[in-house]
C-alpha cells in the first residue's frame, strides 16, 4: 500500500527560488492554445461519436468525463506557468488518473497524457521558449512535466490499490455479519481495533 | 532549431488510438474488469437451463450448441410475437439521438456502443438482416447485419453493460424502453446458456432456499438475535422478531442481504425498532426472504417463479397484506409485471389498511403490496412517531433515487418526506441527478460482482460525481438509498470516488430517530458511532 502521503516525497522538495520557470510568461501567454492542443491530442484516443459529446456537452452533470479530464487538464496547464505547487498538481493529476485508470487502459496509456503535455508544449511555445532562454527554459518546462509524470505513477497505483482494496473490503461487507459472529474482525467498537487500522478493518 | 515530435515516439509504445471503423467491425475485447462470469454449469443445470458447460466469455470458443443460430432467431421472432412493447421498439426509433448521452455507461466510459441508441440497434440490426427483405437485399447501407458468433460476443458484453435503470427512456420521445429491450436480450441468451454466474446462484439459491446467499431458516433467526443483541445495547430494548407466525396481520418482506451485509443490517434494525414501537402484528418468511428477485434479469418466467413463492407464503401464513421493505428492483417487479403475471393476489389478502393511522393504501389494491417508505411517511404524517432528529446531526444526508422505485414507481418525495422529519442536515444532489433523472449506482441488474469492479467504477462514476458535488458545497458525509444493491455497492463506489462519504437506508436513520418508550439515553447511532455532543460527555 502507498502510505506515505505524495508531499513527504524528498524527491520534489525543491527550493522556494526554483519554483518559478523562465518560460512562465511565455507559457501563461499561450495557456490556451497549449490547452486546446492537449485536449485535441487527449480526445484523438476516445471513439469521434464521443468527442463530438465530450465537447460539446458543458454541463458537469451530464458530462462528467469530459467535465473532469478538461478540468484536469486545464489545471495541469496553468500549473506549468505557474509557482511549483505539488498540492495543486497532485489535484489535478488525480481528477484525470482516478478515470483513467478504471478504463481499461495500460499504464503507458492511462498516463499518457502527460507526454502529450510536452508535445503540445514544443508545438504551441517551444519556438519561442528556444529564442528567448535558448535550451534551458525549454528543458525547465520539460524537467518540470518529468516529475509530473514520476507522481503520476503514485496516482495510478494508488488508483489501482485502491481498486483491489475495495475488491476485498466488498465481499467482508457482504459477509459481515456472519464474519463477525464467528469473531473473524478485530472491531472499532469493540475497542480492539490497533490504532493504525483505525480505517482499514481488518481480519485475524 | 526543429524541435523533435514527442508524439511520434508513442506511436511505437502501446497507445492504441480507437480505431476509426464502423461499429459493425469493431469488436468487444474481453479484458479482465470489464465481463462478469459465465454460469457454473451445476447452477445451470439445476435450474434447468439450457447447455450446462464450464466456458468463460474471455474464451475463443463459447461452446454454443451446434444449432445456436436457429435457436436465437426462433427465440427473437417468439418474443417478437408475445412483446408487442418489444416488436414496436425494434421499429420506432427514429435515431433523434435524444437517449444518446444518457446511460451513465456511455458517461463512464465513453464507448459509443453505450449509447442507448446503438444498443438497440445491435439486436434490430440482426433483426433487419436476417428477418426483413430490405436488409436482406442492402444489408449494411440499411443498417443490416447477419447473426455471427461475434454478434452474440456483443451481445453479451453490452446487454450486460446495461443496468436496465431506464434513464435513457425519460428522455425517449417514442418512449422506447431499453431495459425492456436488455431483459429480452438477456433472455434470448440464456437460450444457448449465455449466462452469468452472479445472477443465477442468487436464483437458484431463491428457488430452491429461499435468499440470494441461501441462508437457512436457523441462520437467519441466529444474525437476528444477533442484531437484537445489538439493539439491546444501544436502545436498553429488546425488541421480537417473529419469524413464519402464522395469522401476523402483516407479511414483511425485505432484501436478504439486510440480514447478514454491512450497511443492511443497519437498515434492518431501523424497521424492527419501528414495528416494535407501533406494536405491529408482523412475520418473516424464512422460505421467502428474498426481496430481491434476480429472475428479472434472467427471464419472465424465472421472475414469475421467484416472486410466486412471497405470495404461496402470504397464503400460507394467512396473512393480511404485504409490506415490502427498502429494496430496488423487487418493486419494479411488484409494480410493473406482477399483477399481469401473478394476479389475481391470493384470496386471503384484503387492501392493505395501516392499523395505526387507519389509512387505506388503495394504490395497492390489486398487488396488495405497501412500500415501507409509504408506510412510514403515512405515519409521520399523521404525527404517529415522536422523532428527535438530533440523533442524527452526526450526519449531514443527501439521497439517492435508486432506480426502480423511482423510475418504475414514482417514489420521489416520501423517502425525502421522512428524512427531513428524522434529520437535521438534508441536501439534494442537482436536479438533473436525482428523482425520475437520478443516476444509476452502475452495478445494478445483477452486475455487482467483483469481478466487475473497474466497469461499476466506470458506470457509477456519474453519481459519485453528483455526490462528490454536495459533499464538497455541503459537508454531505451519508448517501441514503432505499435499495439493497445500492446499500452494497455505493460504499466501494464512495470509497473510490468519494472517500468520508458512508451509505445507509432510509430506516436507519429513522432507527436512529425513533424515541421509544422505556429506552434508555442513546449515545451511539445503529451502528456504535457516537452522536454528536455525546462523544464530548
Amino acid at each position: 500500500m502507498l502510505s506515505a502521503p505524495l508531499t513527504s516525497l524528498g524527491l520534489f522538495a525543491f527550493k522556494r527560488e526554483a519554483m518559478s520557470l523562465k518560460a512562465e510568461r511565455i507559457l501563461k501567454a499561450k495557456q490556451g492554445s497549449i490547452f486546446e492542443n492537449l485536449r485535441e491530442k487527449v480526445y484523438q484516443t476516445f471513439p469521434k461519436e464521443t468527442v463530438r459529446f465530450l465537447k460539446k456537452e458543458t454541463d458537469r452533470f451530464e458530462n462528467p468525463l469530459g467535465y473532469r479530464l478538461e478540468e484536469g487538464l486545464k489545471g495541469l496547464v496553468s500549473q506549468l506557468a505557474e509557482d511549483l505547487s505539488w498540492e495543486k498538481i497532485d489535484y489535478y493529476l488525480d481528477r484525470i488518473i482516478k478515470i483513467e485508470a478504471v478504463q481499461s487502459r495500460w499504464p503507458s496509456e492511462a498516463l499518457a497524457f502527460l507526454f502529450y503535455l510536452k508535445s503540445a508544449v514544443r508545438e504551441e511555445a517551444g519556438e519561442e521558449i528556444l529564442q528567448e532562454f535558448g535550451p534551458e527554459g525549454l528543458l525547465e518546462v520539460e524537467d518540470r512535466i518529468d516529475a509530473m509524470m514520476l507522481r503520476a505513477f503514485n496516482h495510478y497505483m494508488q488508483a489501482r490499490e485502491k481498486l483491489n482494496e475495495i475488491k476485498f473490503q466488498e465481499w467482508k461487507s457482504r459477509l459481515y455479519l456472519l464474519l463477525k459472529r464467528a469473531g473473524y474482525l478485530y472491531d472499532e467498537r469493540e475497542g480492539s481495533l490497533p490504532p493504525e487500522a483505525r480505517h482499514n478493518e481488518k481480519t485475524h | 532549431m526543429a524541435l523533435p515530435k514527442r508524439d511520434e515516439l508513442l506511436k511505437e509504445v502501446n497507445y492504441d488510438r480507437m480505431p476509426a471503423k464502423h461499429w459493425m467491425d469493431t469488436k468487444p475485447e474481453f479484458r479482465p474488469g470489464t465481463y462478469c462470469y459465465a454460469g457454473k454449469p451445476s447452477v445451470v443445470e439445476e435450474l434447468g437451463l439450457p447447455n450446462p458447460r464450464e466456458w468463460q466469455p474471455h474464451d475463443e470458443d463459447w461452446k454454443l450448441p451446434s444449432n445456436w443460430k436457429e435457436i436465437v432467431l426462433n427465440a427473437i421472432k417468439d418474443r417478437m410475437e408475445r412483446f408487442r412493447s418489444f416488436k414496436l421498439f425494434m421499429d420506432i426509433c427514429v435515431r433523434c439521438g435524444a437517449c444518446a448521452d444518457k446511460c451513465h455507461f456511455f458517461l463512464g466510459t465513453g464507448d459509443p456502443k453505450n449509447m442507448p441508441v446503438l444498443r438497440a440497434e445491435l439486436l434490430r440490426s440482426v433483426i433487419k438482416g436476417e428477418f426483413t427483405r430490405s436488409g436482406k437485399l442492402f444489408g449494411r447501407l440499411a443498417g443490416a447485419r447477419k447473426l455471427t458468433e461475434d454478434v452474440i460476443k456483443e451481445w453479451f458484453y453490452y446487454y450486460y453493460q446495461c443496468t436496465e435503470c431506464r434513464r435513457c427512456s425519460v428522455f425517449c420521445p417514442y418512449g422506447i424502453d431499453t431495459a425492456e429491450i436488455t431483459i429480452l436480450a438477456r433472455e434470448i441468451l440464456h437460450e444457448i446458456g449465455v449466462n452469468i454466474n452472479w445472477i443465477l446462484e442468487p436464483v437458484r439459491n431463491s428457488a430452491f432456499v429461499g435468499n440470494h446467499i441461501g441462508l437457512q431458516p436457523h441462520t437467519i433467526q441466529e444474525n437476528i438475535e444477533f442484531l437484537l443483541d445489538d439493539i439491546e445495547e444501544i436502545t436498553g430494548i429488546r425488541p421480537e422478531v417473529p419469524i413464519n407466525k402464522k395469522g401476523a396481520e402483516i407479511l414483511f418482506v425485505t432484501p436478504s442481504a439486510d440480514f447478514f451485509a454491512d450497511p443492511g443490517i443497519y437498515t434492518f434494525m431501523g424497521y424492527v425498532l419501528l414495528f416494535h414501537y407501533l406494536g405491529l402484528d408482523w412475520t418473516l418468511s424464512t422460505y421467502a426472504a428474498e426481496g430481491g428477485n434476480f429472475g428479472l434479469f434472467t427471464s419472465h418466467e424465472m421472475m414469475r417463479k421467484l416472486h410466486a413463492k412471497i405470495y404461496h407464503e402470504a397464503e400460507r401464513l394467512k396473512v393480511k397484506w404485504i409490506l415490502g421493505g427498502e429494496c430496488g428492483h423487487m418493486w419494479r417487479v411488484v409494480h410493473q409485471y406482477e399483477d399481469t403475471m401473478l394476479g389475481p393476489a391470493p384470496k386471503n389478502l384484503e387492501v392493505p389498511k395501516s392499523p395505526i393511522t387507519g389509512t387505506v393504501f388503495e394504490h395497492a389494491k390489486s398487488t396488495k403490496i405497501v412500500h415501507i417508505c409509504e408506510f412510514t411517511a403515512d405515519l409521520i404524517a399523521h404525527g404517529k412517531l415522536e422523532l428527535d432528529p438530533s440523533r442524527n446531526d452526526h450526519v449531514v444526508v443527501t439521497f439517492h433515487d435508486s432506480c426502480n422505485p423511482s423510475r418504475a414507481m414514482g417514489i420521489f418525495e416520501e423517502p425525502r418526506f421522512i428524512l427531513k422529519q428524522v434529520c437535521n442536515n438534508f441536501y439534494d444532489m442537482p436536479e438533473n441527478t436525482i428523482r425520475e433523472k437520478t443516476f444509476c449506482c452502475g452495478s445494478g441488474s445483477g452486475l455487482n460482482t467483483d469481478e466487475y469492479m473497474e466497469m461499476r467504477m466506470r458506470g457509477g462514476f456519474p453519481r459519485a460525481n453528483a455526490v462528490e458535488y454536495v459533499h464538497e458545497k455541503h459537508g454531505v458525509n451519508m448517501l441514503a438509498c432505499i435499495c439493497a444493491i445500492d446499500r452494497a455497492v455505493l460504499p466501494p463506489l464512495m470509497n473510490y470516488w468519494v472517500p468520508g462519504v458512508q451509505v445507509c437506508g432510509v430506516h436507519e436513520l429513522v432507527g436512529n430517530a425513533l424515541v421509544i418508550p422505556g429506552e434508555k439515553k442513546r449515545t451511539t447511532d445503529l451502528r456504535f458511532q457516537p452522536l454528536k455532543g455525546a462523544e464530548e460527555a
